[in-house]
């Protein structure tokens, strides 16, 4: 009974500012509207920065996933003995929170040789530092499932070369690892918004960023687009994960 | 007497220029990894501390440590982590609890939905969060209507609550702290095996030493890393704070913002000092954790 009690108490805490922010954003006193949904249809700067945190957010899983994914198995395969060094650096982005590493990567990258500041590229790269941790740790939970080595040599002895061991054999037996490893960062990069403001800013507007500035000046639209953001999240989720479900050529009987 | 083997420390048949080669390609393999890492993480972090070391007019002192330590951002650090510690323990007691109710208690048939829902929510955070909350429970939000016409009482002016206050961002950052908490919590649960407790039972012990001897033992080091992670998620959360206060709180993050983004207020010697404390107590919480895993460890066996 006290476990129906608490359960419920901690579902109505979650559900009531969700359900503000839906009322909110629905009705105009007593009537029931669509017009604060309507209205992102014909804003041309919701389509932008949209686009701009959906194309942030493919190149961090692109970049993040395959530089982390291939790391792993190297070190699994060929560099045992730098395991200990990849666990603590995963692990470093805990211990820098990201103001800080906004903090450094500004001083680092606005002046000459390398200015950086202001481009999506920057931004891309420091969220594959935020990334890291539960990238590493999806792939390497699935690399640890997997007798890797067993399936590195025993393709090596059948003349695969390294990029055909990785690509062919190593990647889609650790598929799951990498899908969820994707979706998290994906996720993360949708929504982030302290590096975004800090390196970025209106260089390259992010969502979540415009959503901050039109809360300022129309909070109802405001409200409805970031139910809108949260939608659009989801659903690419989801798409993507269905899209996911079977990685290519994927090995039915993984080696034990 | 044994027979001698001869020992062989290296494969005698390659050539030293070819295990060169080999060692090398290794490298190769870590390299474009190492060159991110090394460019976006390390560097910028021994920027960050090479420049709080630096003085305004050049050479190196710690005179923006001694600017760090004034009172307002003393203070500020004593609010982040005091924030940071109460919304942790919070996490922790009643994730726990929620994780326990729907992995052993009474919500067993739920477990899937609740672990659904605490995914949807636990990315609910950030500026979305704070309007959230502002029309909820904000001077007119619903839940402050509804009281005020339910209870004749206006939780603002009757009560002092204020959502842009420091309770108020208890309540806020609880919201992400505590579905993160229950999804950490629910596998550590399913290490406690329901046999235990009944074993337990049969032998006689209250429910009170089965927890004792039993369950908090199993359970403590998950519980004391899963809180390290929260200490950890909550002093290093900007967005929320920024968007639902505009700064009206004294954080630490809100304080290292205002002194990077300003044009008045730039003053990065000052933001790289209080930057290194911020990662120091970051640091400090990892290493408490690991003292307490490592005696947990000890008590289990």
């Amino acid at each position: 009974m006290t476990g129906w009690a608490v359960v419920l108490a901690f579902f109505a805490y979650l559900i009531l500012p969700l359900v503000g922010i839906l009322q909110f954003t629905f009705f105009d006193g007593p009537r029931f509207t669509l017009a604060h949904y309507l209205q992102a249809v014909s804003d041309r700067e919701f389509q932008t920065y949209m686009g701009h945190s959906l194309a942030l957010a493919a190149a961090t899983v692109a970049v993040t996933v395959a530089l982390v994914t291939f790391t792993t198995y190297w070190v699994h395969t060929r560099a045992r003995w730098l395991k200990p060094v990849l666990e603590f650096v995963a692990f470093l982005p805990f211990v820098v929170p990201a103001v800080t590493l906004a903090l450094g990567l500004i001083q680092l990258y606005s002046r000459p040789p390398l200015v950086l500041t202001g481009t999506p590229q920057l931004l891309t790269l420091a969220y594959g530092v935020l990334a890291m941790p539960f990238t590493y740790r999806a792939v390497e939970n699935a690399l640890g499932a997997i007798d890797a080595q067993t399936l590195s040599e025993a393709a090596q002895s059948l003349g695969a070369r390294w990029t055909q061991r990785f690509l062919t054999v190593i990647v889609p037996n650790v598929w799951p690892g990498v899908v969820s490893a994707a979706l998290l960062t994906f996720s993360l990069v949708m929504g982030e918004f302290t590096l975004a403001l800090f390196l970025v800013g209106s260089a390259y507007e992010t969502y979540p960023l415009y959503l901050n500035q039109v809360w300022r000046s129309d909070p109802k639209y405001g409200a409805a687009i970031a139910i809108l953001s949260f939608l659009i999240t989801w659903g690419s989720s989801v798409v993507f994960l269905a899209a996911s479900r079977r990685a290519p050529g994927q090995v039915q009987a993984a080696l034990k | 007497m044994s027979l001698a083997v001869p020992r062989v420390h290296h494969p005698p048949s390659f050539p030293l220029h070819l295990r060169l080669a080999r060692a090398a390609a290794t490298l190769a393999g870590v390299l474009p990894f190492g060159l991110f890492v090394g460019l976006f993480l390390l560097l910028p972090v021994a920027k960050m501390v090479a420049g709080a070391l630096t003085l305004a007019h050049g050479g190196v002192g710690l005179d923006n440590f001694r600017r760090a330590l004034a009172p307002q951002y003393l203070s500020a650090f004593r609010t982040s982590i005091l924030l940071s510690l109460e919304t942790a323990l919070l996490g922790v007691l009643l994730g726990t609890a929620v994780a326990y109710a729907v992995v052993h208690g009474a919500v067993r048939r739920h477990q899937g939905l609740v672990v659904t829902f605490c995914t949807v929510t636990s990315n609910f955070a950030g500026v979305p969060l704070a309007f959230a909350f502002i029309t909820t429970l904000g001077a007119v939000g619903w839940v402050t209507v509804l009281v005020q016409r339910l209870f004749h009482v206006n939780l603002y002016t009757d009560l002092g609550f204020a959502i842009y206050s420091y309770y108020g961002l208890v309540l806020v950052y609880a919201y992400f702290q505590l579905p993160l908490m229950v999804l950490l919590a629910v596998p550590a649960m399913h290490g406690l095996r329901s046999e235990w407790r009944e074993a337990a039972r049969i032998l006689g012990a209250s429910p009170w030493q089965y927890w004792r001897d039993v369950g908090l033992p199993v359970l403590a080091p998950s519980l004391a890393g899963a809180a390290a992670l929260l200490f950890a998620n909550a002093f290093g959360a900007y967005a929320t704070a920024y968007s639902l206060s505009s700064g009206a709180i004294n954080l630490i993050t809100l304080r290292i913002g205002t002194l990077i983004n300003g044009d008045v207020t730039f003053d990065a010697g000052l933001a790289n000092a209080l930057g290194v404390g911020m990662t120091a107590v970051v640091g400090a919480a990892i290493l408490v954790y690991q003292a307490a895993n490592r005696t947990a460890r000890r008590w289990m066996r």
